[in-house]
């Protein structure tokens, strides 16, 4: 149908194993059947516990799933790979203490052999891509909660990963700066044309953030309630009636899944 | 007296306070007073002490001691680093070596460096080797199991970090590993610095014809109890300064691992 897909996710399980139910497994993930495309925005909405992160780290390789199958580019996954850059949301564990800004968005690279020469020009046009310039000396200590966030996000694009994993990266951010993120991790998106998988609980994100949004039924057995389009242009404003109609709908969902 | 001038003497106060002056001045008059009551082959006062120490100042003994004490730990001690980091750092990272060698590192940690003394001076030599491996024997135990405790305490996050921006096996041992285990490896140096002054003292006492150890212990022959004091407050003095230095690296060149000083 021509179109690109770059992850493929059929009849997805996730159990981990507990003695608790002795031979009768708790799937946390059941069935979880997704095509994402080249490019594409895709948030995951689900509430606290349901399986958003379980779900992304078996995505980007960290944690085995149980059944089903998964493709990057046609390749089953069986760990972590390059390709797949993750924005963890603790920044303060995910950056290296020990390096500057500079160093920190450098990694992938010096760990891939790039030399110096070029990685010096992708480094410094990636930093500018977060808009951390000025800053390349910095030490993380010295740094912001957002602009932890930028140093990963740039760390995963200098790398040339063609997809972001987020889950839920301006979560421990103040309402401002949180809303600053999400209009910069747009305009990076746009700039870039990487692949995002964005997790978070909240539907105003996911309303402002997602070309598609797929809603977490609760765990156990969490599933893809349904996937939806949201063909509204950015930057989008909440008060934006396409929009409104979206959180609605959304918020419906949930009304009927959580009943409370 | 204005109230400006109570404030400022309350804060000189203070300074004299955390620096350690006050503590200093209070001993030394306890010790005066103490010394008041007893004979000074007993128990010298602190100007007998500063007498008898100015003596081996001016005979160039006291620095001699110093020097070759503190020889005999900085060679040991860094030959104990240099071995006892990697082993700590494989022994943490390895679950077969760390399986393979944790028995005997529960086992050895127990048995004091100078519990070997014999042992050492039938097999390395009564000269400077068999106490170099004393001091060696003392580092090498505090550093390997702080080493291990720093690998083990690695937040699983930065090694995916490593591992999604592409890095391999042993990729991660030196970018990440390494890095993050330095304020755990430099707690056990200190540590192994306490344990070599401790040992090395016991070694001179036991086997040696000079160094600190040799000073407190032969001071008695010679009826000069003010040396043996003398000897102490060097050992306690240089000690502590030695600390405060290794301290002052961590926070200054280390600062960025992590270290606190
Ligand atoms: N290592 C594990 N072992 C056993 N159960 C786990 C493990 N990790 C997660 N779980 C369980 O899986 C379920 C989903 O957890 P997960 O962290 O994926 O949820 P989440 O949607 O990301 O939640 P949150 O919004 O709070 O981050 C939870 O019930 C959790 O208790
Ligand atoms: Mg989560």
């Amino acid at each position: 149908m021509g179109e690109d897909i770059i992850i493929k996710i059929e009849h997805l399980s996730k159990s981990y194993e507990s003695d608790k139910t002795k031979g009768e497994k708790t799937f946390i993930l059941d069935d979880i059947n997704l095509d994402i495309s080249r490019g594409e925005f895709h948030v995951f909405l689900g509430w606290s516990g349901c399986g958003k992160s379980t779900l992304l780290n078996i995505i980007a390789g960290f944690v085995p799933k149980s059944g089903g199958s998964i493709t990057v580019n046609g390749h089953n996954i069986d760990g972590p790979g390059r390709e797949r850059g993750v924005v963890f949301q603790n920044a303060d564990a995910a950056i290296f203490p020990w390096n500057t800004v500079w160093k920190n968005v450098g990694y992938g690279l010096r760990i891939k052999g790039t030399p110096t020469a070029e990685r010096d020009e992708i480094v410094s046009r990636c930093i500018k891509v977060v808009g951390l310039e000025g800053h390349e000396n910095k030490y993380p200590d010295e740094l912001s909660g957002g602009m932890k966030q930028r140093v990963q996000i740039a760390r995963s694009i200098a790398n040339d990963s063609e997809i972001l994993i987020m889950d839920e990266p301006f979560g421990a951010l103040d309402a401002q700066t949180r809303r600053l993120m999400q209009k910069e991790v747009v305009a990076i998106w746009k700039e870039t044309g990487k692949t995002i998988l964005f997790v978070t609980h909240d539907i105003q994100e996911a309303v402002s953030l997602g070309q598609k949004v797929s809603i977490m039924s609760r765990s156990p057995n969490a599933t893809i309630l349904e996937t939806i389009n949201i063909g509204v242009p950015y930057p989008r404003k909440l008060d934006n009636a396409q929009v409104a109609d979206f959180f609605q709908r959304i918020q419906g969902f949930f009304d009927i899944e959580y009943e409370i | 007296m204005s109230r400006l001038e109570k404030m400022r003497q309350n804060k000189i106060f203070d300074v004299l306070l955390k620096k350690g002056a006050v503590t200093f001045v209070l001993i030394t008059a306890l010790w005066q007073l103490a010394s008041l009551f007893n004979d000074a082959d007993f128990l010298p006062g602190p100007a007998q002490t500063l007498k008898g120490g100015w003596e081996i100042v001016r005979n160039g003994v006291l620095f001699d001691y110093v020097a070759i004490s503190f020889m005999r730990i900085f060679v040991g001690w860094s030959i104990g680093i240099v071995c006892a980091v990697p082993i700590g750092l494989i022994v943490g990272q390895f679950v077969l070596a760390r399986e393979i060698l944790e028995p005997f590192i529960n086992f050895f940690r127990f048995v004091p460096a100078i519990g070997f003394l014999t042992l050492f001076l039938m097999w390395f030599g009564v000269e400077e080797e068999s106490k170099i491996a004393i001091i060696v024997y003392a580092t090498i135990f505090p550093v390997i199991i702080n080493t291990i405790a720093g690998v083990a305490g690695i937040s699983e996050i930065k090694i995916q970090v490593a591992q999604s921006q592409g890095a391999s096996p042993f990729q991660i041992f030196y970018t990440v590993t390494i890095p993050a285990s330095v304020p755990y490896i430099f707690t056990g140096i200190r540590l192994g610095l306490s344990g070599a002054i401790i040992s090395i003292v016991a070694a001179e006492m036991l086997a040696a014809q000079s160094g600190i150890g040799y000073l407190i212990y032969t001071s008695r022959l010679y009826f000069r109890t003010d040396w043996i004091f003398v000897g102490i407050l060097t050992l306690g003095l240089s000690g502590y300064l030695s600390d405060r230095l290794l301290r002052f690296f961590g926070r200054t060149i280390l600062r960025r691992y992590g270290v606190k000083g």
